[in-house]
């Protein structure tokens, strides 16, 4: 009784599944603006980048998401917020507009070359066909004083038949960011030590040059 | 004992002699370069793929043909909103119903790092009936072109500027805007200048906030290394005073012997 119980329920989730992949609007089917820039970024470089849409459908809360791949494709972080301004009928149509800064990571932990950031409206109804816009870009290593302050994004996106179910994000802070209270501690007790150190000696060649004068005026009391 | 004196005094210069590397020697050079046919540009970072199109002005179109760029620690000012015309900037002012409580300037290095950002009162706000709008606003400041030790920051410098209202709202970004309406940032040149100014002058500007020159942030070191020399000047100054003394009481012993001798 049980196995059919189960071969039951999985094969229509299964069919659900396989249904929702052939249907789903393929990514490659939207249209698609493409953007490149002749400046090369490095790690801690900013970005600014921004999209306007428009659509007739009738949508409900929209959302406006970045995506930050690196050269070889792999997404390196993702943004997901509320557009800076939109508009949505009930009647159906909608207008949104989104400006984002994005600042590089610290480009010791991925590969150089032309990196991209992705940017499109998204909303919950199936047949949403947004503009994606492309922003392409070169990015260098750089120099280390940069990346110590360029940020570190951690993401993992977790998939079933090409979907993203859910995703791991983190956004830290800075090494040198993290590092700067240490830093502090550390050049604060070398002040310290230093300026102990210099009213040590000072006090001493202070002391000796005194008894110096001293004995030489006595020597020329004593002839 | 004098060695001493003089291994503290060699520890304190050499401590001072290690902070030179922080000088590379092609920042360390007087001379001022200038990388071909300067020009002053307003640009936006994208480009639509199909075209490329990048507004360049020349410098002699504005009025800057003798002008090289600015080295660390020369001012650089600027106004929001500068109109472009197409040919050259005119200072403009923004309208709002709205007022503005802040103007936002970010400045950054030719390879768009966030090198300062400075949040103000807008310098310029008239109320009253411009055009069926209650504000008339604009801002502008001085930046200072910091201390730069590595040859990458050099070249050209962008500046934003936008304008934050009463309501939260943000908006009035440039600082150039074109007669459509488009703003652009401003790109000025930074070249080399003067070891001098790169240490004396020029501030240095930590997790984009200003600081003070690399002198200044020295002072540590050469502020006990004067302490030093001001007690090795004393002391052979005094040393030498008391033997002048001595042969001067001996001298006068001496003359007043001679006088006592029948």
């Amino acid at each position: 009784m049980m196995p059919k119980k189960l071969i039951s329920t999985l094969i229509p989730l299964f069919l659900l599944f396989c249904s929702i992949t052939f249907f789903s609007p393929d990514s490659s089917a939207n249209n698609v603006e493409t953007y490149s820039s002749y400046y090369t970024f490095t790690g801690g470089s900013w970005l600014i980048v921004e999209m306007q849409d428009s659509g007739i459908q009738n949508i409900g809360k929209i959302r406006a998401e970045w995506v930050l791949k690196d050269s070889e494709g792999r997404v390196v972080y993702k943004w997901v917020h509320t557009p800076d301004a939109w508009q949505a009928s009930l009647t159906g149509g909608w207008w949104a507009y989104d400006k984002f800064e994005i600042q590089l990571p610290n480009m010791w932990f991925y590969p150089e070359g032309e990196w991209t950031i992705e940017g499109q409206f998204k909303a919950d109804i199936t047949d949403f066909n947004p503009t994606v816009f492309v922003y392409k870009f070169n990015v260098e290593q750089g120099n280390w004083i940069d990346n110590l302050f360029a940020p570190i994004y951690l993401y993992k996106g977790f998939k079933i038949f090409g979907f993203e179910i859910s995703n791991f994000h983190a956004e830290l802070p800075s090494i040198g960011m993290m590092l700067i209270p240490i830093l502090i501690i550390i050049a604060i007790i070398l002040i310290i030590r230093y300026v102990r150190f210099v009213y040590k000696e000072g006090k001493k060649f202070i002391s000796l040059s005194s008894s110096k004068i001293k004995k030489e005026w006595r020597a020329g009391e004593e002839k | 004992m004098i060695h001493r004196y003089k291994t503290i005094a060699l520890i304190t210069l050499i401590s001072a002699i290690l902070f030179i590397p922080l000088v590379s020697s092609s920042t360390l050079s007087t001379t001022t370069s200038v990388n071909g046919d300067y020009k002053i540009g307003y640009w936006e970072q994208w480009d639509d793929s199909d075209s490329h199109d990048v507004a360049l002005v020349s410098a002699s179109q504005i009025g800057l043909s003798e002008f090289q760029g600015y080295t660390p620690a020369s001012i650089f000012y600027c106004w929001c909103p500068y109109i472009y015309d197409g040919s050259s900037l005119q200072k403009g002012y923004w309208l709002s119903n709205v007022k503005p409580v802040k103007c936002i300037w970010e400045y950054y290095d030719p390879q768009m790092h966030r090198f300062y950002k400075v949040e103000k009162k807008p310098a310029v706000i008239y109320e009253g009936d411009f055009d069926g709008y209650r504000y008339a606003f604009a801002d502008h400041n001085e930046f200072v072109i910091p201390a730069l030790f590595l040859p990458e920051r050099y070249g050209d410098w962008a500046v934003r500027a936008y304008f934050k209202f009463e309501d939260g709202s943000y908006g009035g970004e440039g600082p150039v805007v074109d007669e459509e309406g488009n703003s652009y940032m401003l790109a000025f040149p930074v070249v080399r200048g003067s070891w001098v100014d790169l240490i004396f002058k020029a501030p240095i500007y930590i997790a984009g906030h200003k600081t003070i020159p690399l002198f200044w942030w020295l002072s540590p070191i050469w502020i006990f290394l004067i302490f030093f020399i001001i007690l090795v000047i004393y002391t052979h100054s005094v040393v030498g005073a008391v033997r002048a003394i001595k042969k001067a009481v001996k001298a006068t012993k001496e003359a007043k012997r001679e006088w006592r001798k029948p």
